[in-house]
């Protein structure tokens, strides 16, 4: 009798666990922001923000960062939510929160639109609403056209996709400015270009993964050496997309002689990757250029900070 | 089964991290308190340093 109450008891807990959720920690909502894609998202609009032409409040700045940050947050909620089927096949993402049933999708749903909504208000009353439409395009973008419908649907999911982590140097821009201009788009180029070689060297190794979870990814779709053939070609248009800041006035040779540097290192990496076939050092390959991408994005715009920093101390 | 969900009481492991959720949840308003306050000042202070038509 004990061990039928104690089997309804439980069965009664896990309905009531499944109906409302309410099983996850803090630290699980963090992990649905995606931290480490924010940081990254942080960075590039806190470049984007100290290159526009234009005086800000530096409170308003702050303002703009941290709802530029929320809102990339809330996409990466509202992502994992849609793609929980998909994580929990995956070995890389089989033990984010949802998969792993500390948080119910409708819970992160609800946490992601109120985030993505809170975000954009704030930012619209706090600093402007062009930057607020851009940021809410930006959310839409990313969480409906890439997620429900690119991923699963074409191989070149990452390559439009990417527009939506390219857009944060742009929003912070019309943060300051109030629009969007040439220059600003020259930032938005550096990151569509590099998001095909960068996830696409990450899907060579990972092809099991998006085989098993039945994602249409380059590699599983065209084959191996397509995909090594593609990554080579975007690698290569990097270059002349490196440039553009300079060709746009919003950096010097500062910056000129550091874009060379970096961009002929990660052409040397897509290279690796497109001419070892066989061997351990085939394997590795992807996996050194993937890894060699995150430290490029991270370098290039901060050599873009630096070169603005020069420029005006008036050191060179 | 119902009444049992009705009479649901949650364990302690379960109450410790609802504790937690509300503190965040009171930090984090708090907090929007805080920024929405500075955000007027400094939107009030910038208007008055540049007023309308001026």
């Amino acid at each position: 009798m004990t061990d039928i109450r104690t089997d309804m008891m439980q069965q009664g807990r896990e309905a009531h666990s499944f109906a409302l959720g309410g099983k996850g920690t803090v630290e699980d909502f963090w992990a649905l922001l995606k931290p480490r894609v924010m940081s990254l998202v942080i960075f590039t609009a806190i470049c984007g923000l100290l290159l526009a032409p234009g005086d800000i409040h530096p409170w308003t700045a702050f303002i703009a960062i941290l709802c530029i940050a929320v809102g990339a947050g809330a996409s990466g909620a509202l992502n994992m939510a849609y793609d929980a089927d998909i994580d929990a096949q995956m070995g890389r993402t089989a033990k984010r929160p949802i998969p792993r049933g500390a948080i119910e999708p409708g819970e992160a749903y609800i946490f992601g639109i109120t985030l993505s909504v809170g975000s954009v208000v704030v930012l619209g009353l706090a600093v402007n609403w062009v930057a607020a439409a851009f940021l809410a395009f930006t959310i839409f973008f990313y969480a409906v056209i890439y997620t429900a419908y690119l991923k699963r649907s074409t191989p070149q999911n990452i390559v439009i996709g990417g527009a939506a982590g390219a857009f944060p140097p742009m929003i912070a821009w019309s943060a300051v400015t109030g629009s969007v201009d040439m220059a600003s788009v020259s930032l938005f180029l550096i990151i569509f270009m590099w998001t095909p070689p960068h996830f696409w060297a990450l899907a060579l190794f990972r092809f099991g993964d998006y085989e098993t979870a039945g994602v249409p990814m380059l590699p599983n779709v065209a084959g191996v050496d397509a995909t090594r053939k593609q990554i080579w070609w975007y690698s290569l248009a990097m270059a002349p997309v490196a440039a553009l800041p300079v060709v746009a006035g919003i950096a010097g040779w500062v910056y000129g002689v550091a874009a060379f540097a970096l961009t002929a290192r990660f052409i040397w990496h897509a290279w690796a990757v497109y001419s070892l076939r066989e061997g351990e050092k085939a394997e590795r390959a992807p996996k050194k250029l993937f890894g060699y991408s995150i430290l490029y994005l991270f370098a290039i715009f901060g050599s873009l900070l630096v070169d603005r920093a020069v420029s005006l101390t008036g050191w060179i | 089964m119902a009444e049992d969900m009705q009479t649901y009481t949650p364990t302690s492991e379960e109450r410790a991290r609802q504790r937690k959720r509300s503190v965040v949840i009171a930090w984090s308003l708090v907090a929007l308190v805080i920024l929405f306050f500075i955000t007027t000042m400094v939107r009030l202070s910038s208007n008055i340093s540049t007023p309308a038509g001026g």
